[in-house]
């Protein structure tokens, strides 16, 4: 099989824009987690019980870690890094296919705390004034 | 037959019509079909980023096929078993590897399923040598 020949001509395509952004972030991010624990692995010539040892976490952790669908935390990875002397960054790019800008600050009013739930939002403050409050969110 | 490269990542390719079967095998089930594929990116995003491909290809989510041809099956163990044979090809000149999805089933019948996946795969790879 002529393998260059057949890369060289091939149609660049997103099959998997049928999902919704975030989760598609989400899914790669996983994978590249995954990726970077177990390159950091063979490097260090580990089995996975050795690298558990190494770690102090279990076998099946390490599987799981390894196997693309651990939901990691941020303290967790870094925690895991650190063990690792792996240092992480994050760098953020505009999506060229984003609906509004990726970052807007947006003022909302609220009379009452159990009316706009924050759970879902990142908010930076919240303030009091006479019988309003006030929340600014950022997403 | 024609392959496309997927645009996120470096190393990943699809044959023509890969999706459109691969959509098809979840037509009873359009509910599970997005968390499958996600899970598919995630191990595909695993596939593009590991350096060791032949270490990577023996964890718990991938398996060799019994085939002459080298090909190999992402596996997602669960209620629909859905498996997705590809083949990897190391490219000595640059250290680089190429990865290309062939096809998709579910495994419901383990003999038969994977006999039948794996005689798709070698007509799919008969088709590409032709190119």
């Amino acid at each position: 099989m002529n393998i260059n020949k057949l890369i060289k001509n091939a149609k660049s395509v997103d099959p998997f824009a049928d999902i919704p952004s975030a989760q598609k972030q989400e899914a790669i991010l996983k994978g590249k987690l995954a990726a970077i624990i177990f390159n950091k692995r063979m490097e260090l010539n580990m089995t996975q019980t050795e690298f558990a040892k190494h770690l102090g976490v279990s076998q099946s952790l390490v599987s799981k870690w390894e196997d693309g669908e651990y939901n990691f935390t941020v303290e967790k990875i870094s925690e895991v890094a650190t063990k690792l002397g792996i240092s992480l960054d994050i760098t953020a790019e505009n999506a060229n296919n984003s609906v509004r800008p990726s970052k807007q600050e947006v003022f909302a009013e609220s009379y009452s705390n159990s009316k706009y739930s924050s759970s879902k939002r990142n908010h930076f403050f919240s303030s009091s004034s006479g019988n309003k409050n006030y929340t600014v969110f950022a997403y | 037959m024609d392959i496309q490269k997927d645009s996120s990542f470096q190393n990943i390719y699809y044959v023509d019509g890969f999706w459109d079967e691969y959509k098809k095998l979840f037509k009873k089930n359009l509910n599970s079909y997005i968390d499958y594929k996600e899970k598919l990116l995630s191990n595909l995003s695993f596939l593009d980023t590991v350096s060791d491909i032949k270490q990577a290809l023996l964890l718990k989510p991938f398996e060799q096929l019994k085939s002459k041809e080298t090909l190999y099956c992402i596996r997602h163990v669960s209620k629909l078993n859905p498996r997705v044979v590809f083949i990897c090809q190391l490219i000595e000149e640059d250290n680089s590897k190429v990865i290309i999805l062939l096809t998709s089933f579910f495994e419901k019948d383990t003999a038969k399923d994977y006999a039948l996946a794996i005689k798709k795969a070698k007509s799919i790879i008969r088709q590409i040598d032709e190119e």
